[in-house]
């Protein structure tokens, strides 16, 4: 049978990777002392609550945190564009299905794209989430038009219409992320070099 | 920095500051102080905690220690104590809200006058 702890443990995956490498021991010794002390009951009250209130909240700032790889949400949202536009060209379920795999890829990889592609210097990085951001957005509104188009046009089933609906909210997902983040990296201006003095 | 650069400190990160003047404590300890020093009101589960820690650490408030308070203790257990900025801090916070309490005082009895 899986313990409490077993299960916090799991649960405690929800959390940012940075966060998760740095408190993840201690928040589930935490809890098991909370389990003890207090019994399973209580301390599952006031861990579910936390959890419902901390995820989303520390999920939110590790993505709008400067410090964040670009590349990998340029990477995902390149991604997501493609895939997009993939859906469009080659039909609404092989789409999908790319989709689907490019988002598992992109999830699962991210950690290494972003190592294999770690922009240098703040100004690329801003440059690259712009660059992401208007990707994104003209991934959105390119699948708006053609959805209004063929709502418009055709007689679509439900299922077609929800698989639309799906691009166009990771589409968007991803466009405004890096739109946000672009804008929450200070940007730097570079220095002039510095001539040398004559000898 | 200027310890009034903090203020006002959010009430977790008051709260956390409060319970680590008494000497440097581990993650459930500091727990346990802030819902007696707040009489329950104040209820921090794991993560609001690590999170609140996180940041006083980032902010150079608190820090950890490797000092043991008691011997024999767990150790996987860290313990966290108060930086001089962090005192500083959450002595000027402790002032700001002692003369927010007596104006509010004055404000009252001259209502009730």
């Amino acid at each position: 049978m899986v313990g409490h702890a077993e299960v916090y443990r799991a649960l405690v995956r929800c959390y940012p990777r940075s966060f998760r490498h740095e408190y993840g021991d201690d928040l589930v010794t935490h809890f098991t002392e909370m389990v003890d002390h207090r019994g399973p009951g209580r301390a599952w009250r006031r861990t579910t609550l936390d959890l419902v209130v901390t995820v989303p909240r520390y999920r939110l700032e590790a993505v709008m945190n400067p410090r964040r790889s670009s590349a990998a949400l340029f990477t995902l949202v390149t991604v997501l564009a493609l895939a997009g536009v993939l859906s469009i060209l080659v039909g609404l379920y092989p789409g999908i299905v790319l989709l689907a795999i490019a988002v598992v890829v992109a999830v699962t990889q991210r950690s290494r794209l972003a190592q294999s592609t770690r922009p240098p210097d703040p100004e690329r990085r801003h440059r690259l989430l712009r660059a992401a951001g208007a990707l994104g957005t003209a991934c959105v509104v390119s699948t708006a038009a053609f959805w209004i188009e063929l709502s418009v046009t055709e007689n679509w089933h439900g299922g077609k219409l929800a698989a639309y609906n799906a691009v166009f909210f990771l589409t968007s997902i991803g466009a405004v992320t890096c739109l946000i983040a672009a804008l929450r990296t200070p940007r730097t201006r570079r220095q002039p070099a510095v001539s040398r003095p004559l000898a | 920095m200027d310890p009034t650069d903090f203020l006002p400190l959010p009430q977790a990160q008051y709260h956390i500051l409060v319970a680590l003047t008494g000497g440097e404590l581990h993650g459930y300890a500091i727990m346990q102080s802030v819902e007696t020093t707040s009489g329950e009101v104040v209820r921090m589960g794991p993560a609001t905690l690590y999170g609140t820690l996180k940041r006083l650490v980032d902010g150079g408030l608190v820090e950890e220690t490797a000092e043991r308070p008691t011997v024999g203790d767990d150790a996987r257990r860290r313990y966290y104590r108060l930086t001089g900025l962090g005192r500083a801090a959450c002595i000027a916070e402790s002032d700001r809200l002692a003369t927010l309490v007596q104006r509010t005082h004055a404000n009252l009895r001259l209502g009730t006058a």
